[in-house]
């Protein structure tokens, strides 16, 4: 027998289809639900403009909870509104409540049966006369308080989507409900077939916003949270990248070099194509210097490279650079280098991940850095979050074939108590050990009154790597690894 | 079970069937009122079949153009599918292959479009 697949009908949203696995099917009952101030009415009214704008269908906005001049008032700040497709009828902006007839609007607080009938038999004549494929009822929270009991909710809304699949019209329908204050599925969740979760929570300086995908029929979506953002442009998503299925493009044979000569050697020959490196070090030991040290290389091999800069911002990066004679400036503006900033403060690491990848396919990347993973976790997100990060992006790398070094801040300033350079070093970096390819550890150590810098690797998946400890120093060439520590104490 | 075959007439609501038949004339007004120019006659209204019996849920297709016509020829009739208009005992005005329009006794008031 063969498979029946639904036809999709894609939201145009930025990312929410890649979601969605291409869209939603055509004639579904869609419940958009979250908190008050989560994103549902920009969700729903985003949903319509650009069905307008891409693929033509006629949209229908039903507000029962605010004058329609408010509500076009409030959306024509963004970017996707666009007042022709209300001129010209491709989306119709209605007060719901002039739709019932006989009534003060504001003055109706219950409906019988016979006024629920007359709603549906209006609602299912404007979707005839405009051919609409794309129907938003807000809220139907507003609505059900005026209805008679869950049976009157329950038959209003499941004739609502009868009747509204068979031309094939997707209704979405806004509805309040807040999973923290331990809300209950109420009876529209279960007639509906799809639900859209969206909320959000505060962060230090933004709102930090969910969306997640808790029932679609007939589409086999990415579940768990997204994070999104509503700016001028409307909602953006940053969903997560598949780990699964993706293959490495590991390649031992093909080697990238740091640039820094004596390092390159420590690890047989330079860094394994497809491997991601963790630079942990102390503060000022060179992490960062290191990792523009292994751009730069590459861009004079004809790499295109990526840096993602947390600590620091570009310029202060550029200038930095400059004094190793590295013109990164140049490099920018030739396209060989790309960076992607972010807020240090509400980091949100998939909008991160989002710009990365996109940074990455729309340029060619051979060379990422990212400086640092430390700092990620010092902003908002749970070390989990940062994990997760890790886990995404170093798939998505190895899948690409790119090397990528992430620096990482290490707490213990001195490691060289009792003798021992390596105990007590290791500690918040070694969640991230197992995910990681490679470590290299950068120290310092106090020896006749001065602070050497040390370098050593500690792992090198699938390649043999030096064991012994080096000092290094760093200026104008950069990075300079000298000759091996003797521990003389 | 009750059918619309074998409904008599006490079983009747006809005041439904004047609900019903308001319900229709409410919702063109109304889709006339935020379409203004821009209904297309050959575009299908969807009605409440207009007929007196209890949960009835039927629907009736019919293109604006036609709805426009048959309700201003026949004002006092109610708009049923094909097997209501004809299992009840009222008189038949006018039959199409899937709705028939009705006269029901009592209730010879014409209406018109708001």
């Amino acid at each position: 027998m063969s498979k029946i697949t639904p036809k999709v009908q894609p939201t145009n949203i930025t990312a929410l289809d890649e979601i969605l696995n291409g869209g939603i099917p055509y004639g579904s009952l869609v419940l958009t639900t979250g908190p008050a101030g989560g994103g549902k009415t920009t969700l729903a009214q985003q949903w319509l403009f650009e069905g307008a704008r891409h693929t033509k269908e006629v949209g229908i906005y039903i507000s029962f909870t605010e004058e329609i001049e408010k509500a076009i008032r409030n959306i024509s700040q963004f970017e996707f509104f666009d007042e022709s497709f209300i001129e010209n009828g491709s989306v119709l902006f209605i007060d719901g409540r002039t739709l019932l007839s006989g009534m003060s609007p504001k003055q109706k607080l219950t409906l019988d049966l016979t006024e629920m009938d007359q709603l549906l038999t209006v609602i299912m004549n404007l979707v005839d006369q405009t051919q609409a494929k794309r129907v938003v009822i807000d809220s139907i929270t507003a609505l059900i308080y005026k209805l008679d009991g869950v049976d009157a909710v329950r038959s209003f809304i499941f004739r609502l989507g009868y009747a509204l699949s068979k031309p094939g019209t997707t209704v979405m329908l806004t509805g309040e409900a807040d999973l923290n204050a331990g809300y209950q599925s109420p009876v529209e969740e279960y007639i509906s077939d799809a639900i859209i979760y969206v909320d959000s929570g505060s962060g230090r300086n933004q709102q930090m916003r969910r969306l997640e995908i808790k029932k679609m029929r007939g589409v086999h979506y990415r579940s768990g949270p997204a994070y999104f953002e509503i700016t001028n442009k409307g909602i953006t998503l940053y969903p997560k990248i598949p780990t699964y299925g993706l293959t490495a493009l590991t390649d031992f044979k093909t080697r990238r070099k740091t640039g820094v000569q004596k390092l390159d050697e420590m690890m047989g020959g330079g860094i394994p194509q497809g491997h991601v490196l963790l630079v942990a070090g102390n503060t000022g030991s060179g992490r960062s210097t290191l990792g523009m040290h292994f751009l730069e290389e590459g861009i004079k091999q004809g790499e295109a490279g990526l840096f993602v800069s947390i600590d620091e911002s570009m310029t202060q990066i550029i200038k930095t650079a400059k004094e190793h004679d590295w013109d990164f400036d140049k490099h920018l503006k030739d396209k060989m280098l790309i960076s992607v900033s972010s807020d240090l403060i509400d980091i949100y690491p998939d909008k991160l991940l989002y710009e990365v990848v996109r940074a990455v396919e729309e340029n060619d990347i051979k060379r990422v850095v990212i400086d640092s993973i430390s700092s990620m976790e010092s902003s908002e997100f749970a070390r989990d979050y940062v994990r997760d990060f890790m886990l995404q992006i170093t798939a998505f790398f190895k899948s690409r074939g790119i090397n990528c070094l992430a620096t990482y801040l290490t707490t213990d300033t001195f490691g060289a108590s009792n003798k021992q350079l390596i105990g007590g070093t290791m500690s918040s970096e070694l969640q991230l050990s197992s995910i990681v390819d490679g470590i290299v550890l950068m120290r310092y150590v106090e020896r006749d009154r001065e602070l050497r810098k040390l370098l050593s690797i500690l792992k090198m998946r699938g390649s043999d790597h030096e064991k012994r400890i080096y000092e290094f120093s760093i200026g104008k060439a950069g990075l300079i690894v000298g000759s091996q520590f003797k521990n003389d104490l | 079970m009750k059918t619309a075959h074998n409904l008599m007439h006490d079983d009747h609501d006809d005041q439904l069937a004047v609900t019903r038949r308001n319900i229709n004339i409410h919702s063109y007004g109304v889709i006339c009122t935020i379409m203004g120019k821009r209904t297309t006659d050959t575009l299908p209204l969807r009605l409440r079949c207009e007929c007196p019996i209890p949960n009835c849920d039927e629907i009736i297709e019919i293109i604006l153009s036609k709805r426009r016509e048959v309700r201003r020829e026949f004002p006092k009739g109610f708009i049923m599918v094909l097997a209501h208009a004809k299992s009840l005992r009222f008189k038949v005005l006018y039959t199409s292959s899937d709705y028939g329009v009705v006269e029901m006794h009592g209730f010879n008031q014409a209406v018109t479009d708001l």
